[in-house]
């Protein structure tokens, strides 16, 4: 594979539309281009105590799969105005120092290319997106302004599995991920 | 007038995206793929074609440019587009 993009979904949910979308991302990936989706899961929540005494290998995984990537794609639903608390602590999680080196190092998150998407809401998570970007100015990643991807009112459009079944919002994503290539290859 | 050619395309190909410098392009109806332009080095030759000609290519532009005359005429018709400013 030559260019590796990492998906991280906001919920846990087995039929999640949000993971859908990055499913759908997976799918319309131009050759060469593979979306690995990373189960956020075995992520312990935040803890200092844990941390000092060995990050949790779990968390390591997810630095090093964000390391690997070209860039990130986050899918989001919107949960009391915000993203979810699993996204929250996976980001916390991952924007830590790397104190494998001393001094420690940038955290994974830095200068990394970053597009967001969501579904649900009644306002299609835009909500949750202004806080996400809230949270990626802070860690320095370089995110992609535009096409913004926010889908309301679409519940019908997953299969019972959380599948994507509508080619108009399929396009949506292909989009989103096409922008987003280009996005990180202007900054290589 | 054409003003961006195959051959310009063909040196940037060679300067900017990984393809060897022995390339010969025959035929603009020659896909990208047989030059051995993979997305990797599609993306690199859309970064280069940006900053050589002043020009901004759309993502979905830049991903679905199949043949080398796709390329040369997405940038010709920039070109022109930036002229009429």
């Amino acid at each position: 594979v030559a260019i590796r993009i990492l998906g991280v979904s906001g919920s846990l949910r087995r039929a999640s539309m949000n993971t859908g979308l990055l499913r759908a991302a997976a799918q319309v990936a131009p050759a060469g281009v593979e979306v690995e989706i990373f189960d956020l899961r075995p992520l312990p929540f935040y803890d200092a105590d844990l941390e000092q005494v060995g990050t949790p290998e779990p968390v390591l995984e997810f630095r090093e799969a964000i390391e690997r990537a070209e860039a990130l794609l986050i899918a989001t639903p919107e949960y009391n105005y915000s993203v979810t608390g699993v996204l929250k602590n996976a980001l916390d999680w991952a924007s830590r120092p790397d104190f494998r080196t001393r001094p420690p190092g940038p955290s994974p998150l830095t200068e990394k290319p970053m597009a967001m998407m969501g579904a649900g809401g009644s306002f299609g998570t835009i909500r949750a997106q202004m806080h996400l970007r809230q949270m990626a100015l802070h860690n320095d990643m370089k995110v992609l302004v535009k096409p913004e991807v926010g889908l309301q009112r679409v519940r019908e459009k997953f299969d019972a599995d959380g599948n994507l079944r509508d080619e108009a919002i399929r396009e949506q994503v292909r989009g989103l991920l096409e922008a987003l290539l280009v996005w990180a290859a202007r900054l290589r | 007038v054409a003003r961006f050619t195959v051959e310009e395309l063909r040196e940037v190909l060679i300067d900017s995206a990984g393809v060897p410098s022995g390339l010969t392009i025959d035929d603009p109806s020659t896909p990208l793929a047989d030059l051995d332009v993979d997305s990797v080095s599609l993306l690199a030759l859309v970064v280069a074609l940006e900053k050589r000609y002043g020009v901004r290519i759309r993502a979905a532009d830049a991903l679905r440019m199949n043949t080398v005359g796709d390329a040369v005429e997405l940038v010709n018709g920039l070109l022109e587009r930036a002229d009429q400013v």
